[in-house]
C-alpha cells in the first residue's frame, strides 16, 4: 500500500501537474465567487482540455476546478449577500451581516480557513476509511433515505426566524415548485402549465439566482429613494484576520460540521448544498446562544463552510469505491474517468491503486492551493464592497443573466430568475423566510423519489419507513426536532411578552 | 390556504401510469393538505396576534421596484431578437438609473460602463468559455 501510495504521490508532483492544480483551483475560485457561475459550469466548459492530458493531470485541473469553486462561494455570500454556490447559501446568513458592521475581513478569514480545514477533515477520511464507508453507503434503503431527508427538512425550524408556521409554510412552498415537471420514477409531467420548458422542471441555478440576486436588486430598487440609502454595501472591512481564541472557540463547531459535511456527503445525491444548511443549523440549535444567530456572528459563518469543504472528500467516497456520482460536479467528474478509459467503482482499489492516491494527493494539494490563493487575494475580494452599489448591482445582475442562459442554454431561465426574484421579495415583505423555500426545493424530488421508492419496494406498506432501525430512528430524531422547535418558539414568544 | 387548494385539486389532473397507490400525485396531494392546515393556523395566529402592520411602502417605491421588474421583463422577452449586447446594455442602464435614484447628471458614464460591460461579458464568455449567447441583430 505504501509503494501505491509513494508512486501516486510522486506522479502528481511534476510542475506541470501542480500548475494545473494552481490554475484550476484559481478558475474554481473564480465561477464559485461569479454569482451565476458555478463549478459544475467551470468543469463542464474545461471538460475538453482533458482529452488530450494523462489521466492524473486531467484529475488535477478537474479536481483544483471542483475545490475551488466550492470554496470560491463563501466570496459573494460574504460581500454581497448572494451565494456564489448553494453550498454557500448559509454563509449569507452570518456572513453578511458580519460585512455590513465592518467585519467582512474576519468573515472571509474565518470562512476560507475553516473551508481548508473542513476540506482536510474529509480527506483524511476519505485517505482512511473511504471503502468502509462506501459499503455502509450503499446499505442505505429508500425507507432510510426518506427518513434522512424527511429529519434534514424538519430542521428548517432553525432556519424559520420568527414564526415556525411561515418556516414550514416556506418549505412547503419550494417541495410544490420541486413538484413542476417530470416527476420522478415514472416521468409523468405535471403542474408545467403546458409550458415545454418547464418539463425538465426547474433548474437549480436561475431559482437561486433569482431568489437571492435578483430579489436584492428589487430590494435595492425600493431602498434607493430614502436619502440615508446607504450607496456602497460597507465601507469599513475591518482587520483581515482572526485571533487565536476566536479560533479554538470554534473547535467543536468544526468537528461537529465537518462529521455532517462528511457524511452528507456520501449520501449520493444529497451534498454540499444541503450540508451547509444542516451544519448552521445544527451549530445554531446546540448554541448557548441561538437568538445571535442571523445577527452576524463567527459560528454561522464557519459552520457551513466548514461543512461545505468537508463534503467534497465525503462525495468522493460513492464517487471512487462505488463510482456513484454525490452531485451535478461529481456526475461529471465520472464522465471524465470514462474518457480516459477508467470506470470508477470497487475494483479501482484493485486495479489503479496508484492512481486513487493521486487523487488524494491532488485534493490536498488543491486545498493547500485554495488556501494560499484565497488569502492572498482577499483584499482584492474586499475591494468590490468599494465599487458603488447602483454600479455593482446591474453588473452583478449581468453574469447572472449570463449564468441563467448558460445552465441550460435556454433565454427561458431569465423568466425563471424573474418570478423566483419577485417571489422572493414579496414573501420577504410578509416576513417568510428564503432558506426554507430553498432547502424544499433542493431535497423535494430526493424526498419523493425515496417515498415513491420506498412504497413501490414494501407494495404500498408503510411499516418499513418505521420498522428499518436508521429509518425509525431518523423518523423520531423529526419529531422530536419539531416538538423542540415548538416548546423553544412557545417559550421565545413568552419571554417576549413577559419583557413587555 | 389557497395555494394548498389549488394544488390539491390540479393534483387530479396529473395522469398516472403507476399503481394508484402511490403515483405521482401522492406527495402533492399531502403537500397541499399539510399546506392547507398550516395556512389556516397561520390565519388564525395573524388574527389573535396585535396588528403592529407591516411598514407602508410609498407609492415612488412601489413604482421603482414595479419599473426594475419591467426592465427585466422587456430584457427577457426582447434579448433573443435583439441579442445580447444591445439587451444588457439596456438593462444595466436603465437598473443603475433606478438604484441611483434616477441621477440623470452621470447618465453618460452610466452608459459608457453598460456598453462596455456587455462587450467584455459576452466576448469573455462566447469567445473562451465557449457559452452559446444571443447575438440578435449584431450577429
Amino acid at each position: 500500500m505504501f509503494a501505491h501510495f509513494l508512486t501516486g504521490v510522486i506522479e502528481v508532483m511534476s510542475l506541470g501537474n501542480i500548475l494545473l492544480i494552481i490554475a484550476g483551483t484559481a478558475l474554481g475560485i473564480m465561477f464559485g465567487a461569479i454569482p451565476g457561475l458555478t463549478p459544475a459550469m467551470a468543469i463542464a466548459l474545461c471538460l475538453p482540455m482533458t482529452f488530450n492530458l494523462e489521466i492524473v493531470s486531467s484529475m488535477c485541473l478537474l479536481i483544483g476546478l471542483y475545490l475551488g469553486g466550492v470554496s470560491g462561494g463563501l466570496i459573494s455570500a460574504i460581500l454581497l449577500r448572494i451565494p456564489g454556490t448553494a453550498g454557500s447559501l448559509a454563509t449569507t446568513f452570518d456572513g453578511h451581516p458580519m460585512a455590513t458592521q465592518g467585519k467582512a475581513g474576519k468573515a472571509l478569514a474565518a470562512g476560507i480557513i475553516f473551508s481548508f480545514l473542513g476540506g482536510l477533515f474529509s480527506i483524511m477520511i476519505l485517505l482512511l476509511v473511504a471503502p468502509q464507508l462506501a459499503e455502509v453507503a450503499v446499505r442505505i434503503t429508500p425507507f432510510d433515505y426518506f427518513s434522512i431527508i424527511l429529519f434534514s427538512l424538519t430542521l428548517v425550524g432553525g432556519l424559520a426566524g420568527k414564526s415556525l408556521i411561515k418556516g414550514l409554510l416556506s418549505c412547503l412552498l419550494g417541495l410544490c415548485f420541486s413538484f413542476v415537471g417530470s416527476a420522478p420514477i415514472d416521468g409523468v409531467i405535471r403542474y408545467t402549465m403546458g409550458i415545454r420548458n418547464l418539463n425538465g422542471g426547474f433548474v437549480f441555478l436561475p431559482v437561486m439566482i433569482g431568489l437571492y440576486a435578483v430579489s436584492q436588486i428589487l430590494n435595492s430598487a425600493e431602498d434607493a429613494i430614502k436619502a440615508d440609502a446607504p450607496t456602497k454595501i460597507t465601507s469599513n472591512v475591518g482587520k483581515v484576520a482572526i485571533t487565536w481564541k476566536e479560533f479554538t472557540g470554534q473547535t467543536v463547531n468544526f468537528l461537529r460540521s465537518s462529521v455532517i459535511g462528511t457524511i452528507i456527503g456520501i449520501l449520493p445525491g444529497i451534498g454540499g448544498g444541503t450540508s451547509n444548511l444542516i451544519a448552521y443549523t445544527a451549530a445554531r440549535s446546540s448554541s448557548k446562544e441561538p437568538e445571535k444567530f442571523g445577527t452576524g456572528i463567527l459560528d454561522g459563518v464557519v459552520a457551513p463552510e466548514t461543512a461545505n469543504n468537508a463534503a467534497i472528500g465525503g462525495a468522493m467516497i460513492p464517487l471512487l469505491c462505488l463510482g456513484i456520482p454525490g452531485d451535478v460536479v461529481t456526475a461529471i467528474l465520472i464522465g471524465a474517468f470514462m474518457i480516459q478509459g477508467i470506470t470508477p467503482g470497487p475494483m479501482l482499489f484493485t486495479t489503479q491503486p496508484t492512481l486513487l492516491y493521486s487523487i488524494f494527493t491532488a485534493l490536498i494539494i488543491s486545498n493547500i492551493a485554495m488556501i494560499v490563493l484565497e488569502l492572498l487575494f482577499l483584499k482584492g475580494f474586499i475591494k468590490v464592497l468599494n465599487i458603488p452599489k447602483h454600479i455593482l448591482l446591474p453588473g452583478i445582475l449581468c453574469v447572472c443573466a449570463i449564468g441563467a442562459i448558460g445552465a441550460n442554454n435556454r433565454v427561458f431561465d431569465i423568466f425563471v430568475i424573474l418570478l423566483f426574484g419577485i417571489l422572493a421579495f414579496l414573501i420577504t415583505k410578509f416576513e417568510y423566510p428564503v432558506p426554507p423555500l430553498v432547502m424544499g426545493f433542493i431535497l423535494g424530488p430526493m424526498l419523493e423519489t425515496n417515498l415513491r421508492r420506498g412504497l413501490i419496494f414494501s407494495k404500498g406498506s408503510i411499516v418499513p419507513f418505521f420498522t428499518h432501525p436508521l429509518s425509525c430512528i431518523m423518523i423520531i430524531l423529526s419529531v422530536l426536532s419539531i416538538v423542540f422547535t415548538v416548546v423553544a418558539s412557545n417559550k421565545k414568544v413568552k419571554r417576549v411578552q413577559n419583557g413587555q | 390556504m389557497v395555494l394548498g387548494v389549488m394544488i390539491f385539486f390540479s393534483s387530479y389532473t396529473i395522469k398516472t401510469n403507476m399503481f394508484s397507490q402511490f403515483s405521482s400525485s401522492l406527495l402533492p396531494r399531502t403537500v397541499a393538505i399539510l399546506m392547507f392546515i398550516l395556512g389556516g393556523l397561520e390565519v388564525l395566529v395573524s388574527w389573535r396576534a396585535e396588528r403592529t402592520g407591516n411598514p407602508a411602502i410609498s407609492k415612488k417605491a412601489i413604482m421603482q421596484v414595479c419599473i426594475s421588474i419591467i426592465s427585466m421583463l422587456v430584457y427577457a422577452l426582447s434579448i433573443d431578437v435583439v441579442g445580447f449586447i444591445i439587451m444588457t446594455t439596456l438593462l444595466m442602464f436603465v437598473q443603475m438609473l433606478i438604484i441611483s435614484n434616477w441621477k440623470y447628471k452621470k447618465s453618460v458614464s452610466y452608459l459608457i460602463i453598460s456598453a462596455s460591460s456587455s462587450v467584455a461579458f459576452y466576448y469573455l464568455f462566447s469567445q473562451v468559455f465557449y457559452l452559446m449567447l444571443p447575438q440578435g441583430i449584431l450577429g
